[in-house]
């Protein structure tokens, strides 16, 4: 279970401090699929960054499943990142000097995987996703697709409980879009958590989804 | 300890190195650099100290010359007399020396020309420098010479060939070589012709009570300062110098030339390591959103700084070994292009090796001039860069 409680966020922007939450609560409970929707700005990704443990909040309070995990000290989150959560970002942040396989096995070297094991799971990963033969292309040699999809994977090597993602079809082609879905599907039938935001409403996602929660101007309505 | 983690880290700094290939050069190349010239002119003052030290063990206890008009001169052999009288004297020894300035093929040279009192004296026992072919002088010896390596291969003289020297004062005499000596203390040696007292006065025109100083051994060396006392007590127009003042003198000397050309390369040396603070700290952009999105894969801070410390180690232990080696080897070859500036006397001719010494001391040393500041150099933009959150620094 994930306890959204109250929360407010402020980023600073220049001199400004920009509410970029304001006040919310949500409650989402294991196995569900949940789509955060509203205009961009509203704060969907704000939130995605929060229950990730990406950002601090500046008021309220955030559980995972019977702890309050609003005040952990900076290692505590990063193994609860680096265990619990898979983050499919919007601008999929895959660095530039790796492979995609590199890419995709960043998230086990910190958990003393050997090289060997990781790219036996980078490569299952990405057979999935229709991308083993650019495995060994650098990141920044892939299509925006792809470089969305080797998100993705990168996202699921570590078989996390919870899957955050940020827009993961915006870049996707119509071919892949199904693939992603598919994949989609299957974590939610193994009973993973899946928070993904959308810019608009999504319909292809159809019954997989739970519940769809709108956005606007950092408050849910 | 997860060790399968920081082997994965260790793995991945190293990768690292590769994947940036003209990051980690920009960094590796000019710290070679640096930590030859650092190295080479340690090695070098090293050596210099080490000759200076082993030489002091064979100085005299006290050295007397005379002084007119305010500078060196002659000193007459009457004072011979008069110190051999203060207690605590064993045996004073009469020295005529001067400086031979030359033309070698065209070019400068300046040697030392040395007349030694051959007779009651044991000079195995009393100078630094052992006869690498041939023999030592003996009393009674005339017109013959021993030379240093300097002068051997200066005149390509061997033992047994005649040695004409003609000074460009117009001073002239001929010699046989009959020994040439070893290098062990070659600051002291490579320049040396030595011969007997009689021959060095007829060369320079001193007469037959006159010398160039006086050399004061006394029956333990801790009575030097008390001896050097009474001789300065004794008369006016005499200068005395102690072993170990004479020995200071050499140290300062190369120390200083030694000290002046590290200190410069320190300088480098910070704008090396501010060079590398630039590229770490080019943290705003690159390596800002890399830690960034390691953070937000489960990095921890802790390991994004082993990883970058790891990185900082492998370049600073490869510049600093290839550096040392350099610099070792540099030295080896007698720091050619500056050895006239080492040795402060340019110009001897042809070959001084500037003397090496190597020791686990300056080579520690070296290593963490070479490693630490880099290590550190790189550490805290990362610490700085992790310490804030994953979402802020891959926004920049």
């Amino acid at each position: 279970m994930i306890k959204v409680e109250n929360v407010t966020k402020y980023y600073k922007s220049g001199k400004v401090n920009v509410r970029a939450l304001n006040n919310v609560s949500l409650e989402i409970k294991e196995g569900e699929l949940v789509l955060l929707s509203g205009p961009s700005g509203s704060g969907k990704t704000t939130l995605l960054n929060v229950i990730g443990f990406l950002t601090r909040i500046t008021k309220g309070r955030l559980w995972l499943g019977d702890e309050e995990v609003s005040h952990f000290p900076d290692h505590f989150l990063s193994a609860l990142r680096r265990e619990k959560i898979g983050f499919i970002f919007q601008q999929f942040n895959l660095l530039s000097g790796y492979t995609t396989w590199e890419n995709v096995s960043l998230p086990l070297v910190p958990m003393g995987v050997s090289e060997k094991v990781r790219r036996t799971r980078a490569m299952k990963l990405l057979e999935e996703l229709n991308l083993e033969t650019r495995a060994d292309f650098m990141a920044n040699e892939l299509s925006g697709g792809e470089q969305q999809r080797a998100a993705i994977a990168r996202a699921l090597i570590n078989d996390p409980g919870i899957i955050l993602a940020d827009e993961p079809l915006s870049n996707i082609d119509a071919a892949h879009v199904e693939i992603v879905i598919d994949i989609l599907g299957k974590l939610k039938k193994r009973g993973k958590t899946i928070i993904a935001s959308f810019h608009h409403l999504q319909t292809k996602m159809g019954k997989l989804v739970d519940r769809t929660v709108y956005f606007e101007s950092g408050k849910i309505c | 300890m997860n060790l399968p983690k920081h082997i994965n880290i260790c793995l991945m700094a190293t990768q690292n190195l590769r994947r940036y290939k003209a990051k980690s050069l920009a960094i590796i190349v000019p710290l070679i650099l640096v930590m030859a010239t650092i190295s080479f002119m340690m090695f070098s003052r090293g050596g210099f100290m080490k000759d200076a030290e082993i030489a002091r063990g064979f100085l005299p206890d006290v050295t007397v010359q005379g002084i007119y008009a305010g500078r060196v001169g002659k000193i007459s052999l009457h004072m011979k007399a008069k110190i051999e009288d203060i207690p605590r004297v064993k045996q004073v020894i009469p020295r005529v020396w001067g400086y031979l300035p030359l033309k070698i093929g065209g070019t400068d040279a300046a040697f030392t020309l040395m007349g030694l009192d051959l007779n009651g004296t044991r000079y195995g026992e009393k100078l630094p420098w052992t006869v690498e072919t041939g023999s030592f002088l003996v009393p009674g010896d005339r017109n013959k010479t021993v030379l240093g390596t300097g002068v051997a291969v200066s005149f390509d003289a061997y033992v047994g060939d005649r040695l004409r020297i003609e000074d460009t004062l117009g001073n002239k005499g001929e010699f046989e070589v009959i020994g040439i000596l070893n290098d062990t203390v070659q600051v002291y040696s490579t320049d040396l012709i030595i011969v007997s007292i009689e021959d060095a006065r007829s060369f320079f025109g001193y007469c037959e009570d006159e010398a160039s100083d006086l050399l004061v051994y006394t029956d333990a060396p801790e009575n030097a300062d008390m001896v050097a006392w009474d001789i300065t007590c004794m008369a006016d127009n005499i200068r005395v110098l102690t072993s170990r003042a004479l020995t200071d003198l050499v140290k300062e000397a190369f120390g200083r030339r030694g000290g002046t050309f590290q200190a410069m390369w320190l300088m480098l040396l910070v704008a090396v390591l501010l060079l590398v603070w630039a590229q770490s700290a080019h943290i705003g952009v690159d390596v800002s959103k890399e830690i960034g999105v390691l953070k937000a894969l489960g990095w921890e801070t802790g390991d994004i700084i082993e990883m970058k410390m790891i990185e900082s180690l492998i370049m600073g232990l490869t510049g600093t070994s290839a550096g040392v080696l350099s610099g070792f080897v540099y030295a080896l070859m007698g720091t050619p292009g500056i050895s006239g500036y080492c040795l402060g006397c340019a110009s001897i001719y042809p070959k001084f090796p500037v003397p090496v010494h190597c020791d686990s001391q300056s080579l520690i040393l070296l290593f963490i001039i070479g490693i630490m500041p880099l290590m550190v150099v790189s550490a805290v933009p990362a610490w700085l860069a992790g310490i804030i959150d994953p979402d802020d620094t891959i926004r920049g």
